[in-house]
């Protein structure tokens, strides 16, 4: 039986969704400006509805609630403390062009339809990763 | 003479038959040149317009708790906008706003971005030929603080900006604050603005949006 794989090609700015050999989704998203967003192979720890995500600094400053249909993603590398993850964007659509500083913008509506796709499999608001449901796997490369 | 008088009667009875049916016979019988016009001239007939069938669209908030709906009929050139808010569950819907549009006019949309972070508001695209206009409503359904029912952000950006046409309204930097893209009208420069829906406002960016 197959594999849930998530691929994001940072060139293309594409995410691909598989199940073994079988397309899921293809969507235009938005990666890190740059070159913010991370490589590498990566698993989804956690699963969040919706969230505040906040940071940055001055004029670089972020403040934002109810962040939709999040995948917190990490790798021994890139610990889960870095909060790099996958989510639904509310203030752009100009998908296919970098725009974030680091996360994988998506369009709210491909996105939700990939956050109860992929694992672990959705359990309430807020889902995590674990030996008997874990997460999907992602591959973020600089494609051609 | 009994029987005399019984087969007057129903000689009399069969005249009677054949006479009654000779008159509603004959009065049947119509010219071919004969006709009844209805007292009305061609000109004030009118046309029964049949509305078509309801083509429904929705939004969910980005917390998954709140639904903007929009309902689109077609009515013979024109097409009835109307908007809806509720939970997802769409039960108890709370009307909003509705609209006509003539098909050479231009049409209604809901954007991706429609809900604001905390599900206050919402803002919905009106598309023409000329250019685009959005409108801010309340979810409530409430008015805003100048009675009005929703905010014209189009004619309050000529209003209080001059030298920019605005390009998109792509989504909320925040609960308040849409974000407007616009484009120098006489040159190239790109500028984005925030509009503050409390206090109608425009702010200025230091980078466009992209």
């Amino acid at each position: 039986m197959g594999r849930k794989h998530i691929y994001v090609n940072l060139k293309t700015q594409t995410l691909s969704a598989y199940y073994g050999d079988e397309l899921f989704m293809e969507t235009p998203i938005s990666s890190g400006l740059w070159g913010k967003t991370p490589t590498g192979e990566f698993t989804i720890w956690i699963k969040l509805r919706s969230t505040t995500m906040s940071g940055g600094s001055g004029a670089d400053y972020y403040n934002l609630p109810n962040v939709p249909y999040v995948m917190f993603f990490s790798n021994s590398k890139v610990p889960a403390s870095r909060g790099f993850s996958m989510h639904g964007t509310y203030w752009h659509n100009n998908f296919g062009h970098p725009m974030s500083h680091g996360c994988i913008n998506m369009k709210t509506t491909d996105v939700a339809k990939l956050y109860e796709w992929a694992n672990p499999q959705t359990d309430g608001n807020t889902t995590h990763s674990s030996k008997t449901n874990p997460g999907t796997k992602i591959t973020i490369y600089n494609g051609s | 003479m009994l029987i005399s008088k019984l087969k007057l009667l129903m000689l009399i009875i069969l005249l009677l038959i054949v006479g009654v049916s000779f008159v509603t016979f004959t009065k049947q019988q119509y010219s071919a040149d004969t006709r009844v016009f209805a007292d009305i001239p061609d000109s004030l007939t009118s046309t029964i317009v049949v509305p078509g069938l309801i083509k429904t669209e929705f939004m969910d908030s980005p917390d998954g708790t709140e639904t903007l709906t929009m309902e689109r009929q077609e009515k013979g050139d024109k097409f009835r906008y109307s908007f809806f808010t509720s939970d997802t569950s769409k039960e108890a819907q709370q009307f909003i706003y509705t609209k006509e549009l003539t098909l050479s006019y231009g049409q209604l949309s809901i954007p991706y971005n429609t809900w604001s972070p905390d599900n206050t508001y919402f803002f919905i695209k009106e598309s023409t030929a000329s250019q685009n206009n959005y409108y801010v409503f309340f979810a409530s359904g409430e008015n805003f603080s100048d009675y009005s029912q929703y905010l014209d952000i189009q004619r309050l950006f000529e209003e209080k900006i001059q030298g920019f046409t605005i390009s998109d309204v792509t989504g909320w930097a925040a609960p308040t604050l849409l974000i407007i893209n616009t484009q120098e009208q006489e040159g190239e420069q790109k500028v984005s603005f925030w509009f503050d829906v409390q206090t109608q406002s425009f702010t200025r960016l230091g980078t466009y949006f992209k």
